[in-house]
């Protein structure tokens, strides 16, 4: 960086479609601040508390009506600029400890569900977040071993934020994964959530950096099962 | 060419620092119990492919700063482009990059000042009564 080199610069920016993407995105001012958290523990709860204490006095909460009208009218509906906490994974402590301080500051946290995490039996429970990259923290948190939300703490969150699609085992779609993979981890995933908590999830959310453009094949699952947004780490693109 | 580059001289010189700075932030942190910033694009993709770049209004605090965020963006890139796939995982430069700018341009103070997410929050500032 000391020694700038504009040329390298310009050829390292135009290597790789998604930096020029990004940048006008940016530019463009079609993008959304999003603040993502996994874990949230007691003992993390004052920091917590004070980020999203932050969070309310100088941004507003983001629902997907707010989204809706972002993508249709081309203007944020609002003075501040929106901001979402992200909430991975359906831990357990997330409804302990998020919930909560989000609910306090009447501030919409958005929280994406490995559908069949929830299903899977509290004995079970530990082993099943080791083989799917559910990173749990402390592991000592809960000594029953539910380190997983139960459905009747998803359907709380649920009836005050937004619920999001995370596959249903927390699983990595690759444009090769097989058509019985791509059923169960996109549609039958949506169709659990649903079931559970009475009412539409629009929102799919992939594992990592992949795109919609980029996975064709997972395209006819994701319009099977009537997803209105997907997202990645990079963006949120809206399919129907 | 020269004007771009001059923009791109400039930033760097005086940002130089700070994006170190919370380059090293950011490689301290940690991703299971901590609130990681990131920007995401929205993409409408039930439009057509040509009208997709349309412009956005965003909130009016964001007028400036989204200029700064999309150059800072790129500029995190070169640096993260520079690391193997031992450091990246399974992203692209652009990634991380983006989530080292969000946390770097995380929000502008009525004074035109660029806020980092890192000194923004300060542990305990919640009254504690959840």
């Amino acid at each position: 960086m000391a020694q700038f080199d504009v040329r390298n610069f310009l050829s390292m920016v135009c290597s790789d479609k998604r930096n020029l993407e990004m940048f006008s995105h940016l530019v463009n001012g079609s993008y959304i601040r999003v603040v993502n958290y996994h874990n949230t523990e007691p003992e993390d709860a004052a920091r917590i508390e004070a980020e999203i204490k932050y969070f309310s006095e100088n941004f507003v909460p983001v629902t997907l009506k707010d989204m809706d009208t972002f993508f249709k009218t081309k203007k944020w509906p609002y003075e501040k600029p929106g901001l979402i906490p992200a909430v991975f994974e359906g831990f357990r402590n997330q409804y302990d400890v998020m919930l909560p301080i989000l609910d306090k500051y009447h501030f919409t946290g958005w929280f994406y569900i490995p559908s069949f995490y929830m299903d899977v039996p509290v004995e079970e429970q530990m082993a099943f977040s080791d083989a799917h990259e559910l990173d749990l923290n402390n592991r000592e948190l809960y000594p029953d071993g539910r380190v997983a939300m139960n459905w009747d703490e998803v359907r709380e969150v649920a009836s005050r934020h937004e619920i999001c699609c995370h596959t249903g085992t927390h699983f990595q779609i690759f444009p090769d994964t097989p058509e019985e993979d791509m059923e169960r981890e996109i549609v039958l995933s949506k169709r659990r959530l649903e079931e559970q908590i009475g009412r539409e999830v629009e929102v799919f959310c992939w594992l990592y950096a992949e795109e919609y453009s980029y996975n064709v094949r997972a395209q006819k699952y994701l319009k099977e099962a009537g997803y209105k947004y997907v997202l990645g780490n990079l963006k949120l693109e809206k399919i129907r | 060419m020269e004007h771009i580059s001059d923009i791109l001289k400039e930033l760097t010189s005086e940002n130089l620092e700070a994006y170190h700075r919370i380059l090293e932030e950011c490689a301290h942190r940690k991703n299971e119990t901590e609130g990681i910033p990131a920007v995401i694009g929205l993409s409408d993709l039930t439009q057509p492919a040509d009208d997709r770049e349309i412009t956005y209004e965003c909130a009016p605090e964001d007028q400036e700063l989204k200029y700064m965020m999309a150059i800072g963006a790129l500029l995190y890139t070169r640096i993260f482009s520079e690391k193997g796939p031992e450091e990246l995982g399974p992203y692209p430069p652009i990634a991380p990059a983006m989530g080292a700018m969000a946390s770097t341009f995380f929000q502008m103070s009525e004074d035109g000042k660029v806020l980092p997410y890192f000194e923004l929050i300060k542990e305990g500032d919640g009254d504690g009564t959840v």
